[in-house]
């Protein structure tokens, strides 16, 4: 034992003078399913945090051998009180001697909690020892208001083509991620977390990932994904698994937003991931029937609305008197056969400033990332969208729009008169060159000039199996050949005249130099 | 209707019946009230919920004072005295001494809904988190 060690516990032992505190307790009189009724606890607040006591005689070095175990209040009623209980629940007995703390759950928070995997209660569970504490910030929190919030004007690029050209998203915005299971959501979240390493490291956001309810096989390949590719240097995760309590599981997107709150009052920019908020609901779900509160539609207790809106609510854009920081939120929705209309997904959709749609038939079409650009939306992101990214982004938007119109028509295509056969054609040829590997975002400079290239025409002559070819070749061109324009469009965010015409160059140079991809007459 | 809210009712209406014949008398209209109402089989639910709000109100009107061995009972009188005196224990609780040797020294005082630590055991317990944490 070190000296200094020696040293702190005599001058505490010399200190020690047994003090008498008065506190408010209660009694477990009924326990089971996570939930405990406490008899007593007096003036017990909302949300205030308890410590459950064993009943009986326990020794000291019992005492100091077992954890605490910690619940939270969350209903008040005329004779009883209920606690949700956090962990140990299998320890709770009849009797036992429930103490209140007077202050609302809340979880410890500091800059050492990046790159680290975290339980629901902001607590490490990934071996790598403790996190040096800086503060705490209660878990839940009212938004902020109006006046302390700005317009969201500076974008967050996902690295997919087909979402940051046609529904871009912006600094503070709450986009949804919705559709069925196995289509894609949780890949499109992993790879907006992925292409954040292509930021400038000051303005790179700190990334929040909530696992709800997951399997924990799943959340340990996502960890295993960041950590490989270097992600976790700039990410959090928060980890709630599928046999976790409901009570954590509830907790977990309220702790992400904790955290990237304490992030965003720093002046920096986070984003949050929470997958899914469909678990959380269930999970609430749960709780509230156990807690006897009345169900309604679909058994959801009557506040599950607000739930997910004050929730989501806390995602903002900070003025710059509160320093400017960002809390971007992407909620993760998954449907049961494509039914959007479902209760969950409706109230999510109502509440977020926009969607992003996956539908199942495109990606069995092999469309991947299967988004669905109709029904997709983005409500604020157009306005932080970079110069660049706008001056192309219309005419894709409309192109495709004209080609989903006439997308019914392909088959009569012998039919077809001359220019609308062209836009069929277009439109495949603009399709394809949305389409995107998984894991393999790319930085928006170089999604400019993919874009740019495909709405020029340039791929009109290229065969529609060969696009994916053509877009690996012309970056390929670029990286080797016109880093230059690369890194204009990087620095400028726009494509200014200069940059254009030399785009246009470099463009018609790499036709030149690979005639073998331009066979279509 | 519940049982525990009969044995609520009966209870309640019970307190104040100093003699024998009012509680017999009270008793007797409340069975015709559950028998009318077709709950007769809920009887011996409603004697089981009236055992555990008898016990429930006993202990609410029970202060315990715990101390680490017989000793001390004495010693430790006089804090009991001082928070009678507060106002924080209650004039007309009965008091009630527990000898538990957990608590290493100091006492507690434990009624329903507070809980007054002086022990030792807490003291000890809250430097062990100090030096650890």
């Amino acid at each position: 034992m070190s000296t200094i060690l020696i040293e702190k516990i005599r001058k505490e032992i010399e200190a020690l003078e047994p003090k008498t505190s008065v506190e408010r307790v209660g009694t477990v009189v009924k326990a089971g399913d996570g939930i405990a009724e406490i008899e007593g606890l007096q003036n017990a607040m909302m949300a205030e945090m308890v410590i459950f006591e064993p009943a009986g005689k326990k020794s000291l070095k019992d005492t100091l051998d077992e954890e605490p175990i910690v619940g939270f209040v969350l209903n008040l009623e005329e004779d009883f009180v209920k606690a949700v209980i956090l962990s140990g629940a299998e320890r709770i007995s009849e009797g036992m001697v429930v103490k209140g703390t007077g202050k609302t759950l809340s979880i410890a928070v500091s800059n050492g909690m990046v790159g680290r995997v975290v339980n629901a209660l902001g607590e490490p569970i990934d071996g790598k020892g403790r996190i040096l504490e800086e503060g705490r910030l209660p878990i839940e929190r009212i938004a902020f208001g109006v006046i302390d919030r700005a317009g969201v004007d500076t974008p967050i690029h996902t690295g997919i083509k087909a979402i940051d050209s046609m529904i871009p998203i912006g600094r503070g915005q709450r986009e949804l991620i919705i559709g069925d299971r196995g289509t894609g959501k949780t890949a499109i979240a992993l790879d907006t977390i992925l292409n954040q390493i292509t930021e400038p490291k000051e303005t790179r956001p700190i990334c929040i990932y909530v696992a709800i309810g997951q399997k924990e096989s799943k959340i340990a390949r996502i960890v295993g994904e960041l950590e490989e590719r270097g992600a976790m240097a700039y990410t959090i995760v928060v980890v709630a698994g599928a046999s976790d309590a409901a009570a954590l599981q509830y907790l977990a997107p309220f702790t992400g937003a904790t955290i990237g709150e304490f992030f965003m009052l720093k002046g920096k920019d986070a984003l949050v991931i929470y997958d899914d908020l469909s678990k959380h609901a269930v999970a609430y779900r749960q709780m509230s029937l156990l807690l006897r509160r009345p169900p309604g539609r679909e058994a959801y207790p009557g506040d599950i609305f607000y739930l997910h809106s004050r929730l989501l609510e806390r995602a903002a854009k900070l003025s710059e008197k509160l320093g400017g920081g960002s809390l971007t939120a992407l909620p993760i929705i998954e449907t049961q056969q494509g039914d959007v209309s479902a209760y969950i997904p409706t109230n999510v959709i109502s509440i977020t400033d926009g969607q992003i749609y996956l539908d199942t038939d495109l990606f069995n079409k092999g469309m991947r990332p299967a988004v669905n650009v109709g029904l997709s939306v983005s409500r604020v992101g157009s306005a932080a969208q970079t110069k660049a990214m706008k001056k192309i982004a219309g005419k894709i938007r409309l192109e495709l729009a004209q080609f989903r119109e006439l997308e019914a028509f392909m088959q009569f295509a012998s039919d077809l008169d001359k220019e609308t056969k062209e836009r069929i054609e277009k439109g495949r040829r603009l399709s394809e060159l949305l389409k995107q590997t998984n894991g393999k975002p790319l930085p928006f400079e170089k999604e400019v000039i993919v874009i740019y290239a495909g709405i020029s025409g340039v791929t009109d002559k290229v065969k529609v199996e060969d696009i994916l070819l053509f877009e690996s070749k012309l970056m390929e061109y670029f990286d080797h050949h016109a880093g230059a324009i690369v890194d204009a469009i990087r620095k400028d965010r726009a494509i200014l005249e200069t940059t254009e015409a030399k785009l246009k160059l470099a463009i018609a140079d790499f036709v030149i130099s690979h005639p073998e991809l331009f066979i279509v007459h | 209707m519940k049982a525990s809210w009969y044995a609520e009712a009966l209870y309640r209406a019970l307190q104040g019946k100093e003699t024998a014949t009012d509680g017999k008398k009270v008793f007797l209209s409340f069975r015709k009230v559950v028998s009318s109402r077709g709950h007769d089989r809920l009887f011996p639910f409603i004697m089981r919920e009236l055992e555990k709000i008898i016990a429930r109100e006993k202990i609410k009107n029970e202060v315990t004072l715990v101390t680490a061995d017989n000793k001390s009972v004495s010693k430790w009188s006089h804090a009991y005295d001082h928070y009678e005196k507060e106002g924080i224990i209650q004039k007309h609780m009965t008091r009630r001494d527990v000898v538990d040797d957990s608590i290493v020294g100091g006492f507690q005082i434990r009624t329903r809904d507070t809980l007054i630590d002086g022990s030792y055991k807490k003291s000890l317990v809250e430097l062990y988190r100090n030096v650890t944490n």
